[in-house]
């Protein structure tokens, strides 16, 4: 299997489009949503977010879900506006916020790396509480969060394949003119020679 | 000596059957199926059970790109060998070479493994890549995971290459063996795409995780440790069966038709018509 610049190229180029393809065409999903454990007063809950770098999101912290007993026997989810103290580190571990809350409320949040963004959620409130923590993308028709990195993975590999193959057809070209050029000296000095004989 | 014809035929083969643009065609229709698994991964877990959540993504991410290379490696698998034998017959190129000091063995272990190990190497250098371009946070991990791709491909590949050997020596024409080859490959294939799960441990379809190419992706899955997704059918074989009994069923398929036709064309084969 011989693999000289042209083809190595090609199937870079192939490789990088199918790629760019990809990349171009599934943005990430607009809405992730978690309801999260109960939390108790002083206590942090550790989120882990897995994301990719598509760009500004938002971190949503939803009203405080406390299970209540009313007079009718029934358990019903009562939402509450509570304090909490909100803490988003990225995964090279910098701090992106660190600020004290009232729920629900709503942190712009630039994801630029992939990794996990940790997400600490501290319960200031005297009672237990469930936070839930949502993920929501902007629905805008402009905006499009794609993955940033493989974005610029398919660049350069359709880049380096197309150089890599226009140097392999040159180099092909220019050994077949150099190969043309020796046998025409080859048959031009033949030829003197038959001449001269003759 | 020996070891140096059987190289050069080797090279000769590989230069023969990824000639272009067979190898560029296979990489397009590879890349194409896999990408679809690809997707943008995002979560929101319990940050103390993230490494077994992420573990989990990775090893589903192997199985789903495996499971879609399967379709193309076997497509090309079957051609390529069918067409390898049969057109060497045809042309009478197998009589060429047979006539000189190269023995029957090393002709068809030569003729056989110019297809199949650049496949399985392909499978496992692209299902790496798209792995490692969502999950490249943990190289180690994407590494030790899509490595299992390996022997289960490659397993798989032998069995698709033995169908194509015996189509070959069969049919004894290019174009009619390449076409059933096809046809045979894609029959099996087709039974990956049947749920055996839902259907309850007393059903016929319970038995087709039996088939080569479901086994051979069952097994890949009881290797990287994701349990089976409808866990309430747990009477069924996909469940009941451990990882090393599914793993000496893919050792049976890929031997079932290599080994017979190894020994019928070394034995028995007639080159001349």
């Amino acid at each position: 299997m011989r693999i000289n610049f042209t083809r190595l190229g090609l199937i870079l180029v192939i490789l990088g489009a199918v790629l760019l393809f990809n990349v171009w065409t599934t943005p990430v999903m607009q809405y992730f949503t978690v309801q999260g454990m109960p939390v108790g007063p002083d206590e942090t809950f550790a989120h882990g977010l897995f994301m990719a770098p598509v760009g500004r999101g938002n971190i949503v912290v939803e009203e405080a879900v406390l299970m209540f007993d009313p007079e009718v026997g029934d358990l019903v989810n009562v939402k509450f506006a509570i304090p909490v103290h909100l803490v988003v580190v990225s995964p090279s571990d910098i701090v992106l916020v660190d600020e004290t809350i009232v729920t629900p409320y709503t942190v712009q949040v630039n994801f630029d790396e992939r990794g996990e963004y940790v997400v600490y959620i501290t319960n200031m409130a005297d009672e237990s509480y469930s936070i839930p923590l949502s993920l929501k993308f902007p629905r805008n028709g402009d905006v499009v969060n794609r993955e940033a990195d493989k974005f610029i993975v398919s660049i350069i590999l359709t880049a380096s394949g197309l150089t890599l193959f226009c140097l392999g057809l040159a180099t092909t070209l220019f050994v077949n003119h150099k190969k043309t050029g020796a046998k025409t000296v080859v048959m031009s000095v033949e030829t003197f020679k038959i001449t001269t004989m003759s | 000596m020996s070891l140096r014809v059987g190289l050069a035929l080797l090279k000769a083969e590989l230069d023969k059957v990824w000639a272009r643009p067979i190898l560029e065609i296979t990489v397009a229709f590879m890349a194409t199926m896999a990408i679809f698994m690809v997707q943008p991964f995002t979560e929101i877990v319990d940050h103390s059970k993230f490494s077994i959540v992420f573990q989990s993504a990775l090893a589903g991410s192997v199985s789903s790109t495996v499971a879609s290379l399967l379709l193309p490696l076997v497509i090309m698998c079957g051609v390529l060998m069918a067409l390898s034998f049969a057109r060497d017959y045809e042309s009478g190129l197998m009589l060429s070479i047979l006539s000189v000091p190269v023995s029957r063995k090393m002709f068809f272990a030569v003729k056989f493994f110019a297809v199949v190990l650049p496949l399985a190497l392909l499978s496992w250098i692209l299902t790496t890549f798209f792995v490692g371009l969502t999950f490249y946070s943990s190289p180690w991990l994407v590494l030790q995971l899509s490595f299992y791709a390996l022997p289960v491909t490659f397993l798989s590949l032998m069995f698709c290459g033995g169908i194509g050997v015996l189509v070959a020596l069969l049919v004894k024409r290019s174009i009619p063996a390449v076409l059933t080859s096809l046809l045979a490959n894609f029959f099996f294939w087709f039974l990956t795409n049947i749920d055996t799960l839902s259907s309850g441990g007393d059903s016929y379809a319970n038995y087709l995780c039996l088939t080569p190419y479901k086994g051979a992706l069952v097994f890949l899955n009881k290797l990287l440790g994701l349990a089976p997704k409808a866990i309430s059918m747990t009477d069924t074989l996909e469940v009941t069966l451990s990882a090393g009994a599914f793993g000496v069923l893919a050792v049976f398929w890929a031997c079932v038709l290599v080994v017979p036709m190894f020994v019928y064309f070394c034995r028995r084969f007639e080159i001349c018509e």
